[in-house]
């Protein structure tokens, strides 16, 4: 192959940074998430407390959570997308505690357990979790935030009333989850595509 | 001049074939809608440019239905990454020498 002249190979290594650059600018849009999984708990709360058939709530608005996602990240694969590097490890982190609260929740209501306490405070737990070695893999300083919110909520649940728990449960996603969420969806918002 | 001139490698060499290694070399991984845009190429040409990087095993390609569409997902392989990281190291090269 003929050698490039000087002009050529500046042209050359220009282009390689700008596309770098632009890979590396590549980022997934998650604040509809984080909103959908904190609204989505606190209205099966309201309606389990006040609503027709309470035992249905939870049932019926976490199916539709998970088919609401399901829909999202299908419409967002017909528009053409990239998946960042950092997203993988971030993914493996939220699909086992997703697991890992499915199976406690499911198991606690199965066995008849009645010390809710303890699932409070475990479910409060993984969340801190997640979004602990979510914000550790994207050095994302709000993310630490919301994951003091959450350690924080997990704490509490081990000293406050059991008729509070509910109530502290509701703060915690209201923190950790939808002002996240919401924060996450203005800044994405803003954010040029 | 210290020696040879750097061989560059004819496949990285093309203008967009270098610019989608550079996108993929920072993504797990893209798909094809989202390489035209960040290219500005036409389907035509992203498309046989993409054929050619995967036929020297630069990229790797799953194929899978999204609403019934057809959807490709490429990303770049070892051998792909070792290439564009030779063909910068040999551009730089042939800088050196030229200044």
């Amino acid at each position: 192959m003929e050698q490039p002249g000087p002009a050529e190979v500046l042209t050359r290594l220009r282009l390689f940074e700008e596309m770098t650059a632009a890979g590396r600018r590549a980022t997934e849009r998650w604040g509809w998430s984080f909103l959908l999984w904190g609204v989505g708990p606190l209205i099966a709360m309201l309606w389990e407390a006040r609503g027709p058939y309470p035992a249905l709530a939870w049932p019926v608005i976490l199916v539709l959570c998970v088919v609401m996602n399901g829909v999202v990240l299908k419409l967002r694969g017909r528009r053409g997308h990239a998946v960042p590097m950092s997203m993988r490890s971030v993914g493996a982190v939220w699909t086992s505690t997703g697991i890992a609260v499915l199976i406690l929740a499911v198991a606690t209501v199965w066995s008849g357990a009645s010390d809710f306490r303890f699932l409070y405070v475990a479910l409060f737990a993984l969340a801190a979790v997640a979004h602990t070695a979510s914000c550790v893999i994207l050095k994302w300083f709000p993310q630490a935030l919301t994951a003091l919110a959450w350690w924080c909520a997990a704490l509490a649940a081990c000293f406050v009333p059991a008729a509070r728990l509910q109530t502290l449960a509701a703060a915690a996603l209201l923190a950790g989850n939808v002002g996240f969420g919401a924060w996450l969806t203005y800044k994405e918002r803003s954010r040029p595509a | 001049m210290s020696g040879p001139l750097p061989e560059l490698d004819p496949i990285v060499h093309g203008q967009l074939r270098l610019a989608l290694l550079s996108l993929l070399a920072n993504l797990d991984s893209a798909d094809f809608k989202w390489l035209r845009e960040k290219t500005a190429s036409t389907d035509g040409n992203l498309g046989a440019n993409l054929a050619k990087l995967e036929e020297a095993k630069y990229i790797a390609v799953t194929r899978k239905f999204i609403a019934k569409k057809p959807s490709s997902q490429y990303r770049i392989t070892s051998k792909g990454r070792k290439a564009l990281t030779g063909y910068i190291a040999a551009l730089k090269t042939l800088l050196g020498d030229s200044l």
